[in-house]
């Protein structure tokens, strides 16, 4: 299993928040990293294919900490919103800062993540094809945000 | 009733009599028989044999007769008894008198005679077995004639005789067992043991079957016959036993006898003939040593001598103990050489050879004297022996004799006790009874029966006497009850008191009259029935005179008064009359409560106010007419009703026609001038008009008779105002006019019927409804008329639950019209109740709900349909919703992924990087056929539900290896298919395709080089089959089972294993769509999707 896919080199000295992309498409894993290398972040860019193998890699401790989680909804075997329910019911992981990333429009959908506690809920087809505005966000987002180092 | 109780146990008791005698007879036959079976073999049974026939074989086949005899006697077969009976007789008799006289006429060899081999032992029949069969014999023919249900006193010779044949066969038993008598036997021949238990088991069989009859038979025997027959008995006994006793002293006497006759004669003879021979020897001795002494012939002659008294002797001996005959013999030879011998040495005395002599006589002679003597000695011993044999025999017979006395005694003792208890208990328990009836009579207590009555002699006597005074006592009982009786049913009340003044009998009406209880009144002095006030001017003298004036005294003042015991005074009339009786004078008083008659005088008068009260209330008027004069009378009321003034009032007919309305007037004046032509009762009604102008209706009725001794007519009649009457009458009918139209009219059949159900009204709805016409209808059963036969019951629960006071509501059932026709209807009932509120019929209000119930079902169908297609709606949506979300992004993710490529290739291209270009077209194009894969697999998830191409029949088994064949990507890949796969006919598209769908997910899935894809079939249950696929590959886990049905579920991200995630999902619908479910089971490695499928479409 290769989690990590970003950046091709680890710069120990760097204290950075890691990225963990939650996707079953290639593309969109892709293309995130792309958007990275295109705003020369180098943040570590984990992914995992599905919900549980997500789990195993935070359970395992292979994600460094501090971390974001990017959630995709549709996933084979283990699904986005079943992800969060278990995430949120493992005491160690509970704290975890997930956004939700999908295609999903349905308020259904939006109103289950957000009852898990996402730190937002972030639609594909709104973002510009090379999730440079997400990734822009995220930038922000750990640069003002004070996230939680326990984990 | 009385009877049936002692009848049965009298029946049960003789049944059980008849069970112990049969059984005892079979007792007996088996014994006979078996004797006699001994005798014709008697290899049979060796070892018992010679005991076995001790007993004679004219005793077996006595006894035998004598079980025939008992069996008879319980079928009552009288002439059998005798035949048996004589038969015995004459078998035993004759031995009898065989035995007794000596006469031969061989009646034992008569049957022995007859067997087949010559029985090794020959019996005879024993003379006390011969004896008691006799004995028996005559029992028998005597019970012949006295056996039930003759009944007569024959029986008690017949118990008596079995008495003593179980005393003589007892005694011989005890003979055999205890040796109490050992030597008894009649002429010394012993009764066979068996032979007497066979005597014993029959007498005893007799005894128990005639004792209670015997019992009975000897308690109606006068007292001196109870007397004579106990004392009879008892001879009998003693001389049976006495007969034993004689039997011994003959025993003894004969022994003595023998004793006397024999062996002391025997020995004495011995004795003189030894005395005789030592004479000679003395004298032959003393000669030897002096032969001076001798002189010629002396002692020849004393030898002749000696020899006539020896051959003498001896002649007795012989004569006596013929046993000793060896002795005698050889005596007679010794002593005949012996005189030879002593007569030669003689010879030498004569020759004067002495020495010779000497010698002689000292030496032979003594040896052969010495031979005598021994012979003598041999002969005497013999007889000595005998006689202490002898002896040792009387010793014994004197013990046996002393043993018998004993037995005589206590049997005697015995005897003697039961006897006598008996004839007293047959006396005293007679006495008894009669003593308890006498008692019961002195009580007069009557219903106890009389008993004896029957009986002949004194105690019948008594019983007789006693059933007259029972007579006489009922009679008297009799007269007495209806004394009592008319004295208790006398309307007065009858008091008779003693001169004292004491109370001594008073009667029911009394009792009511002062209101006391008989018991109260009894004993107490007169005084007590009379007021204080009326008492107080008398004193009690204690004479009868006080009675009359205590009596009186309750006249006293204008009113004769009577206190009751609650201390109120009522007026009473009475009557008195003194009586002479044996215990002094009398006073017998009647009296008669007159309270009644006095109040009936007031009431009289009263009522006669009252009349003239109520007419004025009541509004009723009177009136008299007097024809001749015209003159008419009204009371007040008729004022009052015709609303008139008396002053102003004409009192004439023409007036009273002037008050009657004009539309009457012709009819009254009419019915009214019939009834006077034909002096009938005249009634009518018409209406008044009163001065205000109101109208009043009135009912007049009127009497016309002739005033006495005249031709006069006068008419009397009263008017009654009954305006309120007529109008209410008006109203109802109206009402009910209205009501009977409503009911004839109304489209609902409104009957009415008994509360048993028969129909007392029919209205025109019900004859529409069911065809009946009201004629045909009423009187009938409702039941039977309109419910059909399985309904019956409902009308008769429908009746009870109204007969009960429910109403029944919309009661909803089927009813049968008369052409047949089935209508649905509902039925209303309610009681109809008069006015006292009780149940006199019920009314029934009948629906025809055909219609009602046609729509209700229609409603429901509509509802159902609507439902149905409410829930295909919702399916619908549901899947409308679905398509929406997964459109959202499974759809949409393809293209979004196109676009972005397509930049990231601008962009590459614009920055020349064309290492990645190459990958990133690649990847376009792969998006875009998935785009097209889950635009086609969506098109045929929605076409699915849609029912269309046709039924073929399916070959399964090559259907599966085809469809597996193109399906099959992999060469490791295998098909294994049951063997029992089915031909069936279906829709063969879809099936193909839920087929095809599940291999082609095993084959996708699967993850080695090699695997089994197994298809496998069963029968569900009758509408659908099972069809399973498994394979062996990686296996669904479980926590993913629940999802893999939906649509666009994949297990793994389609960059891995390209799949739209549409395949089970389209499984799922086909299937539900016919009906069936789809299910998975998987545990571990391999996975099996099974599916039914209906089994006709």
């Amino acid at each position: 299993m290769i989690a990590k896919v970003y950046p091709p080199v680890q710069h120990e000295h760097t204290q950075t928040v890691s990225l963990l992309i939650v996707e079953d498409d290639d593309i969109d894993a892709t293309a995130l990293q792309r958007a990275l290398h295109k705003l020369k972040l180098l943040n570590p860019l984990y992914r995992a294919k599905d919900g549980l193998e997500a789990l195993e890699l935070l359970r395992a401790g292979e994600i460094p900490s501090p971390y974001i989680i990017l959630l995709d909804l549709n996933m084979p075997r283990m699904n986005g919103l079943e992800f969060l329910e278990e995430l949120r019911s493992d005491p160690i992981l509970t704290h975890a800062i997930v956004f939700v990333l999908t295609t999903s429009k349905s308020d259904e959908d939006i109103i289950s993540a957000y009852r898990e506690h996402v730190a937002g809920y972030l639609l594909k087809q709104r973002m510009d094809n090379d999730f440079m505005q997400v990734v822009g966000l995220l930038d922000h987002y750990w640069r003002i945000i004070e996230l939680p180092l326990t984990m | 009733m009385h009877h049936t109780q002692p009848t049965s146990e009298v029946t049960n008791l003789s049944k059980k009599k008849d069970f112990v005698t049969q059984c005892l007879a079979s007792l007996l036959f088996a014994i006979g028989a078996f004797v006699i079976f001994l005798w014709n073999s008697p290899t049979a049974l060796a070892a018992i044999y010679p005991q076995a026939v001790a007993m004679a074989y004219n005793t077996a086949i006595c006894i035998i007769l004598l079980s025939f005899s008992l069996l008879a006697l319980i079928y009552e077969k009288r002439q059998i008894i005798i035949l048996c009976a004589a038969v015995i007789f004459l078998l035993s008799g004759l031995t009898y008198i065989e035995y007794q006289w000596g006469v031969s006429v061989g009646v034992h060899y008569w049957f022995t005679h007859w067997l087949a081999y010559s029985p090794p032992l020959q019996r005879l029949m024993s003379p006390t077995a011969a004896f008691c069969l006799v004995l028996a014999s005559f029992s028998l023919i005597l019970s012949s004639t006295a056996a039930p249900p003759n009944e007569n006193n024959l029986m008690i010779p017949v118990v008596f005789l079995n008495f003593i044949i179980v005393t003589i066969a007892t005694i011989a038993l005890l003979g055999y067992g205890i040796g109490l008598i050992p030597v008894f036997g009649w002429l010394g021949i012993k009764m066979a043991p068996h032979t007497a238990i066979g005597l014993i088991l029959f007498s005893s069989a007799m005894v128990f079957y005639f004792y209670q009859y015997a019992i009975n038979t000897f308690n109606r025997l006068k007292f001196f016959y109870r007397m004579i027959t106990g004392f009879g008995f008892m001879a009998l006994l003693v001389i049976a036993i006495g007969s034993a006793a004689i039997l011994q002293i003959n025993t003894v006497s004969a022994i003595t006898q023998e004793l006397y006759r024999n062996s002391w004669q025997v020995n004495n003879a011995v004795l003189r003939i030894k005395t005789e021979i030592n004479t000679i020897n003395r004298a032959l001795k003393n000669t030897a040593i002096n032969p001076t002494i001798y002189s010629n012939n002396k002692i020849p002659n004393d030898i002749k001598f000696a020899k006539t008294i020896i051959i003498q002797s001896m002649a007795f001996i012989r004569n006596n103990e013929p046993s000793m005959i060896n002795n005698i013999n050889e005596f007679e030879i010794n002593f005949s050489e012996w005189e030879k011998f002593v007569l030669a040495s003689c010879k030498l005395l004569d020759s004067k050879d002495y020495t010779q002599f000497a010698q002689r006589t000292l030496y032979a002679s003594q040896e052969q004297i010495y031979q005598l003597e021994t012979i003598l000695e041999r002969i005497s011993f013999h007889a000595q022996m005998r006689i202490t044999e002898l002896n040792t025999l009387a010793t014994n017979t004197k013990n046996d004799a002393k043993n018998l006395i004993y037995i005589i005694v206590t049997i005697f003792f015995i005897a003697g006790l039961l006897v006598s208890s008996l004839i007293t208990r047959s006396l005293t328990s007679q006495l008894q009874k009669i003593r308890q009836l006498m008692l019961n009579l002195a009580d007069e207590k009557l219903d106890a029966p009389i008993p004896f009555t029957d009986h002949p002699q004194e105690i019948g006597d008594m019983a007789r006497t006693l059933a007259i005074f029972k007579e006489n006592i009922t009679t008297r009982l009799r007269l007495e009850k209806r004394l009592r009786q008319v004295i208790e049913s006398t309307p007065n009340g009858i008091i008779m008191a003693n001169s004292a003044g004491v109370i001594e009998i008073v009667n029911a009406q009394t009792e009511h009259i002062f209101g006391y209880d008989r018991s109260e009144l009894l004993g107490k002095p007169v005084e007590e029935l009379i007021p204080k006030s009326a008492i107080s001017n008398i004193t009690n003298n204690g004479d009868i005179f006080f009675t009359k004036k205590a009596i009186e005294a309750m006249g006293t003042g204008h009113e004769l008064l009577g206190l009751r015991r609650d201390g109120s005074e009522f007026p009473l009339e009475i009557g008195l009359a003194p009586i002479e009786a044996d215990d002094g004078t009398k006073m017998l008083a009647a009296i008669v409560d007159i309270t009644e008659r006095k109040n009936i005088a007031a009431a009289l008068n009263s009522s006669r106010e009252l009349l003239e009260l109520t007419t004025r209330i009541n509004q009723i008027g009177i009136w008299e007419y007097l024809l001749e004069s015209d003159h008419l009378i009204w009371n007040e009321a008729m004022f009052d009703i015709y609303g008139r003034s008396k002053e102003l009032f004409t009192h004439n007919h023409n007036a009273w026609r002037q008050c009657v309305h004009p539309d009457d007037i012709v009819n009254v004046e009419k019915t009214f001038q019939e009834s006077m032509k034909t002096l009938t009762p005249y009634v009518s009604k018409f209406r008044i008009v009163l001065p205000d102008g109101s109208i009043k209706y009135i009912h007049a009725k009127a009497k016309v008779e002739k005033i006495e001794n005249t031709s006069k007519l006068r008419i009397l009649g009263t008017n009654m105002d009954i305006t309120r009457e007529e109008l209410t009458f008006a109203k109802i009918h109206e009402l009910e006019t209205l009501r009977s139209s409503i009911v004839e009219y109304s489209e609902d059949g409104i009957i009415s019927k008994t509360p048993y159900g028969i129909i007392t009204s029919w209205n025109a709805g019900a004859t529409n409804m069911f065809g009946y016409t009201a004629d045909e209808a009423i009187g009938q059963s409702i039941s039977d008329l309109l419910f059909p036969e399985d309904r019956r019951e409902e009308e008769q629960m429908l009746l009870s639950s109204v007969r009960s006071e429910l109403v029944v509501q919309h009661f909803e059932t089927i009813h049968r019209c008369k052409d047949g026709r089935l209508l649905n209807v509902s039925i209303t009932l309610s009681p109809i109740k008069d006015a006292a509120g009780n149940i006199i019929g019920v009314s029934a209000i009948k629906r025809d709900i055909t219609d009602a119930i046609k729509s209700r079902e229609l409603l429901a169908k509509r509802q159902h349909e609507l439902e149905k297609s409410n829930e295909e709606l919702d399916r619908s949506n549901k899947e409308l919703e679905t398509f929406a979300y997964v459109a959202s992004h499974d759809l949409k993710s393809p293209l979004r992924g196109i676009s972005q490529l397509s930049s990231w290739i601008d962009e590459d291209l614009a920055e020349k990087k064309y290492a990645a270009v190459d990958k990133h077209t690649q990847m376009l194009r792969n998006r875009i056929q998935r785009m097209e894969k889950l635009l086609d697999d969506l098109l045929i998830f929605y076409r699915a539900g849609k029912v269309e191409g046709t039924q073929n029949i399916i070959y399964l088994n090559q259907m599966a290896k085809d469809i597996f064949e193109i399906q099959n990507t992999k060469s490791g890949l295998q098909l294994e298919t049951a063997a029992d796969l089915p031909t069936f006919t279906t829709l063969s598209t879809p099936f193909e395709q839920v087929l095809r769908n599940l291999f082609s997910n095993a084959v996708k899935h699967h993850d080695r080089e090699t695997g089994v894809i197994r298809l496998s079939y069963r029968e569900l249950n009758e509408y659908f089959y099972e069809f399973t696929v498994c394979d062996d590959g990686p296996g669904i886990s479980e926590k993913f089972q629940h999802r893999i049905f939906g649509m666009f579920q994949t297990l793994k991200p389609r960059d891995e294993l390209e799949g739209s995630g549409m395949g089970l999902a389209l499984i799922k619908k086909i299937v539900e769509n016919y009906g069936g479910r789809v299910s998975l089971a998987s545990a571990g490695r391999g996975c099996c999707f099974s599916f039914s499928w209906p089994k006709k479409m």
